[in-house]
C-alpha cells in the first residue's frame, strides 16, 4: 500500500506541473482544470493509513516538495499541508469514507490550502490580490478537485481491491 | 481538576499556534527576499525534480508543439510573401542600423542610462516547470548558475520583458514574473509619445483588467491610447528599450496631480514557454 501511495503522489506531484503545459497558468486568466493534486491525492490516501506517524510523513515529505519545487516557499506548504490532516482527520470521525465524504474532504482540504496561502500573501504584502480571487481561485478549481478526487478513488479503490493490498498500520 | 488541566492545554494550544504562525510568516516574508539563495539540500531536491519533469514533459512538449506548429503553418504563407518583399530593404536597413547605434551612443551618455540592450549577451532557457496553482507568480527554467545565472538578471522573451531572476541553483532557476506586485519589482519605463519621451513607474498589476498602472507622469504631460511603453533603463535592473506593452487607458489620481496609465502587456503571461536571461557583458 505504501508504495502504491508513494507512486500515486509522484504522479499527482509531477501533474501539478504538466498541467501547465496546456492549461494557462496566471492569476489573471485562470482555467477550471487547475487543482492541488498532490494534496487531493493525500486526502484520498487517509482511509489507506491506520498509522498517523507515517501518514504525516506522507504529508509533511510531499508538501516540503511543493515548496521547494513549485512555490519557491519554506515549510509554508509544509504546515497547510498538516493543518489539512488535522482538519481531515477531525472530518473523518464525524462522517464515513466513501466518495461523497472524499470528495467533500477533498473540496474542503482545497479551500483551506487557498485560504492559508491568500492569508500569508496578503500579510506580508507579496501581492495586492483582491478577495475576490481567492474565491475565484476556489471557484476554478472546484470541478478538477471533484473529478481528480472522484478519479483517484475509484482507482486506488480498485488496485487495492485487485491486489489485496492491506491498510498501513 | 480535570476541567483546569483542559484549560491550560488548550491556552498553549493557541500559544504555540500564534508561534508557528509568526515563524512561518516570518519564514515567508525570507522566502521572498530578493537576494534569498538556496542552500544545498534545496538545489539538490529542485534539480533532480526538473531533471525528471523534463523527460516526463518531452511527450507532452512534443504534443504542444505539433499543434502549435499546425498552427503556426497556416500563417506561414501570407507572413512568406511579406518577408520577401522586406528582403530588398536589408540594405538600407543594415545602413540605417548603424546611423541608429551611433545616436544610442550619444542618447546613452546623454541621458545617463546605465545599460542598453546592447550592452547585455543573451541566454536561452526553456521553462521546465510552472505551478498551476497560480498564487506565486513563478516559473522555473533550465538554466542556472552553471551557465552564468545571477540572482536579479532580466529574462525577456519575443514579446517583452517577462521577469527577473532569483532562487538560482547549480542547473535551473526561478523566475518572478512582473505581474507579481512586491516592492523589489518596480520598473522604471519610458513612454513614447510623439517625439516626446515621458518615465514613469510601473506601480502595480491590475489582476482585475490585466493592465500595468504606471504613475509619476504629470498630468500636463500629453500621452495617447496606443502610445508605446519601453523599459527607460534608469533604476540599473532592467536596460532600456525591452517592450512592455501600449497605452490603454489614461486617467487622473485623486489630486488631479498625476496621470494613472493603464498599460496592456505585450508579454501573454498564461503560454511562455522559451525565454531568453539577459546576461551584463561586463559581467
Amino acid at each position: 500500500m505504501i508504495i502504491l501511495s508513494i507512486i500515486s503522489l509522484i504522479f499527482s506531484f509531477l501533474l501539478q506541473g504538466i498541467i501547465t503545459n496546456f492549461i494557462s497558468f496566471n492569476v489573471n486568466s485562470l482555467s477550471i482544470f487547475s487543482s492541488v493534486f498532490v494534496l487531493v491525492n493525500l486526502v484520498v490516501l487517509q482511509e489507506y493509513f491506520e498509522s498517523d506517524k507515517k501518514f504525516i510523513i506522507l504529508f509533511l515529505v510531499f508538501g516540503l516538495f511543493m515548496d521547494i519545487v513549485y512555490n519557491s516557499t519554506v515549510l509554508i506548504s509544509c504546515f497547510i499541508f498538516f493543518a489539512v490532516f488535522y482538519i481531515n482527520k477531525g472530518l473523518n470521525f464525524f462522517l464515513p469514507y466513501n466518495l461523497l465524504t472524499v470528495n467533500l474532504f477533498s473540496v474542503v482540504s482545497m479551500i483551506v490550502y487557498h485560504f492559508i496561502t491568500f492569508l500569508f500573501l496578503i500579510i506580508i504584502r507579496y501581492d495586492v490580490f483582491p478577495f475576490v480571487y481567492l474565491f475565484k481561485i476556489i471557484g476554478c478549481n472546484l470541478l478538477m478537485t471533484v473529478i481528480y478526487t472522484s478519479i483517484m478513488y475509484s482507482l486506488i479503490k480498485y488496485i487495492v481491491k485487485k491486489f489485496e493490498l492491506r491498510v498501513v498500520r | 481538576m480535570n476541567k483546569k488541566k483542559k484549560k491550560i492545554s488548550l491556552g498553549y494550544m493557541i500559544l504555540l499556534f500564534v508561534i508557528i504562525f509568526i515563524i512561518l510568516i516570518v519564514f515567508l516574508a525570507y522566502s521572498f527576499k530578493s537576494e534569498k539563495k538556496l542552500n544545498t539540500f534545496e538545489s539538490i531536491i529542485k534539480d533532480s525534480v526538473l531533471e525528471i519533469q523534463k523527460i516526463v514533459y518531452i511527450p507532452f512538449m512534443g504534443l504542444d508543439n505539433m499543434i502549435n506548429d499546425y498552427n503556426r503553418l497556416r500563417d506561414v504563407l501570407k507572413e512568406n510573401k511579406i518577408l520577401k518583399s522586406n528582403v530588398d530593404k536589408i540594405e538600407s536597413t543594415q545602413a540605417e542600423n548603424e546611423e541608429l547605434r551611433q545616436e544610442i551612443k550619444k542618447l546613452k551618455e546623454e541621458l545617463k542610462i546605465e545599460h542598453v540592450l546592447s550592452d547585455y549577451d543573451y541566454l536561452n532557457a526553456t521553462v521546465v516547470n510552472r505551478n498551476s496553482i497560480s498564487w506565486y507568480n513563478v516559473l522555473s527554467i533550465d538554466k542556472g548558475s552553471n551557465n552564468g545565472v545571477e540572482e536579479g538578471m532580466v529574462v525577456i522573451n519575443s514579446s517583452g520583458v517577462i521577469g527577473k531572476t532569483t532562487n538560482v541553483s547549480a542547473f535551473s532557476c526561478d523566475v518572478r514574473l512582473i505581474t507579481t506586485t512586491d516592492t523589489n519589482n518596480k520598473i522604471s519605463v519610458s513612454i513614447v509619445s510623439g517625439d516626446k519621451r515621458l518615465t514613469g513607474v510601473i506601480n502595480r498589476y491590475d489582476y482585475k483588467t490585466g493592465f500595468f498602472e504606471v504613475e509619476g507622469i504629470s498630468n500636463t504631460d500629453k500621452v495617447s491610447v496606443g502610445d508605446v511603453v519601453y523599459t527607460s533603463g534608469l533604476g540599473g535592473v532592467f536596460p532600456s528599450g525591452i517592450l512592455i506593452g501600449k497605452v490603454s487607458d489614461i486617467t487622473t489620481d485623486n489630486y488631479d496631480l498625476a496621470k494613472i496609465i493603464k498599460v496592456t502587456p505585450s508579454a501573454i503571461f498564461d503560454d511562455i514557454n522559451y525565454v531568453t536571461i539577459l546576461k551584463r557583458k561586463d559581467k
